[in-house]
């Protein structure tokens, strides 16, 4: 993780030096997972530098954290004493989170507007998930059948997405709505879920923090 | 010497290990209680973790080894005997050769298709119903004769399915002995006509 946060910052800023315009982009929104039927939601929190390097393709260095939203549902469990009932609910709480380190690509489509313009955006990095697994039940007298635990998956992450942008003098806004495949491979344990697809959906403002040469 | 070595990784390589181990998280060192075939039962005896063997299948020169079996008895009182038995040994004593098995007591014309009566049932094992019948070599050379309760989330068998999902044993057991208690027992077997011995 912190050999590839390095190489992240390191090529970040080697990247820094090739591009005319640079913007600093702070995100956020909402994403849902659609790999396990809706049932992971998140709050998105992230950071991001685009550099521009025409009028068509500005690449983008983003590291994000998404906040989980508990996912409640419960489970079965059992006790073989036959002073006590045979079946109890076990009441599971989820907390799915994810990061990511990647190097986007954003490809500016033409458009008649000078005050906006759209965008196709190609995500590409890594990243990680988390499932956090609780339970509450009598944990003394009673077995969960099939129970869940804690996950963490990660590796390769791709996704792509569309981008509307307001354009400002300098800064602009954005909103956009992207989709990352899920993890190659499945999770070794046998879990009631998988890993996350997400469908976000982001806002984010960017701020000009450096200008082209002949703009100085 | 490499075609020798190519053989006889041909035939090593041919058995499979059929039994799934997911350790659970809340319980030290026992595997989580599922019902999905992962054919390993494990429990607590006095206090340290009791497993049975691995399910190997395949093999042109070893023979195929479960970790359960399901038999039919008569005892000394010519009473008609459900017999299960699990061969494992304690977590650390991989080389002993233990076993937990529980006598039933069932109609004189049950048959493997009977099995699924006992689906979803949860007895109370005393010397009315049947009894445990337990053997750890580290504890005692006799075996040892106790009572407890099972619970049989799953017992399903059908013989007439030839492939696939032929059957299921999975549940939860307790059984004092003697010298010995056998505690938080959990089972997930898959049946099949390996298993079913009657």
């Amino acid at each position: 993780m912190k050999n590839c946060l390095l190489l992240f910052i390191l090529l970040t800023f080697h990247r820094c030096n090739c591009f005319s315009q640079v913007y600093i982009e702070p995100i956020s929104g909402y994403q849902s997972d659609i790999a396990n039927h809706g049932k992971f939601h998140q709050i998105n929190s992230g950071l991001q530098l685009s550099f521009k390097k025409s009028s068509r393709y500005e690449l983008i260095a983003r590291i994000q954290k998404s906040w989980g939203l508990p996912y409640h549902s419960v489970d079965s469990s059992f006790t073989a004493n036959s002073t006590l009932p045979l079946y109890e609910p076990a009441n599971k709480t989820i907390i799915s989170e994810a990061w990511y380190l990647s190097l986007d690509h954003r490809f500016i489509l033409k458009s008649k507007g000078k005050n906006h313009q759209f965008s196709i955006l190609l995500l590409t990095g890594i990243s990680g998930q988390i499932f956090k697994v609780n339970y509450k039940y009598d944990k003394v007298d009673y077995t969960i059948l099939n129970p869940d635990q804690t996950q963490k998956t990660g590796g390769v992450s791709i996704g792509t997405g569309f981008e509307y942008m307001w354009l400002f003098k300098n800064d602009r806004l954005f909103f956009r709505l992207t989709l990352d495949a899920p993890f190659m491979g499945e999770i070794a344990y046998p879990s009631s879920f998988r890993s996350m697809s997400l469908l976000a959906f982001n806002a984010g403002y960017s701020f000009l923090i450096k200008k082209k040469k002949h703009e100085k | 010497m490499p075609v020798s070595l190519t053989v006889l990784s041909i035939f090593m390589g041919c058995t499979k290990n059929e039994t799934k181990y997911f350790a659970d998280t809340t319980s030290n060192g026992l595997a989580i209680f599922s019902n999905t075939g992962n054919n390993i039962l494990t429990g607590y005896v006095n206090g340290l973790v009791w497993r049975t063997q691995n399910r190997v299948t395949g093999g042109f020169f070893s023979k195929s080894t479960s970790e359960v079996y399901l038999t039919k008895t008569t005892d000394s009182s010519f009473n008609n005997m459900l017999v299960i038995t699990w061969y494992g040994h304690y977590q650390n004593s991989p080389n002993s050769f233990d076993f937990i098995s529980l006598y039933l007591s069932v109609p004189p014309n049950f048959s493997n298709r009977d099995l699924d009566s006992l689906n979803g049932k949860r007895l109370e094992i005393d010397s009315t119903k049947g009894y445990f019948l337990g053997s750890i070599s580290e504890i005692s050379n006799n075996y040892e004769i106790g009572t407890g309760s099972i619970y049989f989330n799953r017992f399903t068998y059908d013989p007439t399915v030839t492939t696939g999902d032929t059957g299921r044993l999975s549940g939860l057991l307790e059984a004092d002995f003697p010298d010995f208690k056998f505690t938080n027992g959990r089972f997930d077997d898959e049946l099949t006509i390996e298993q079913i011995q009657f």
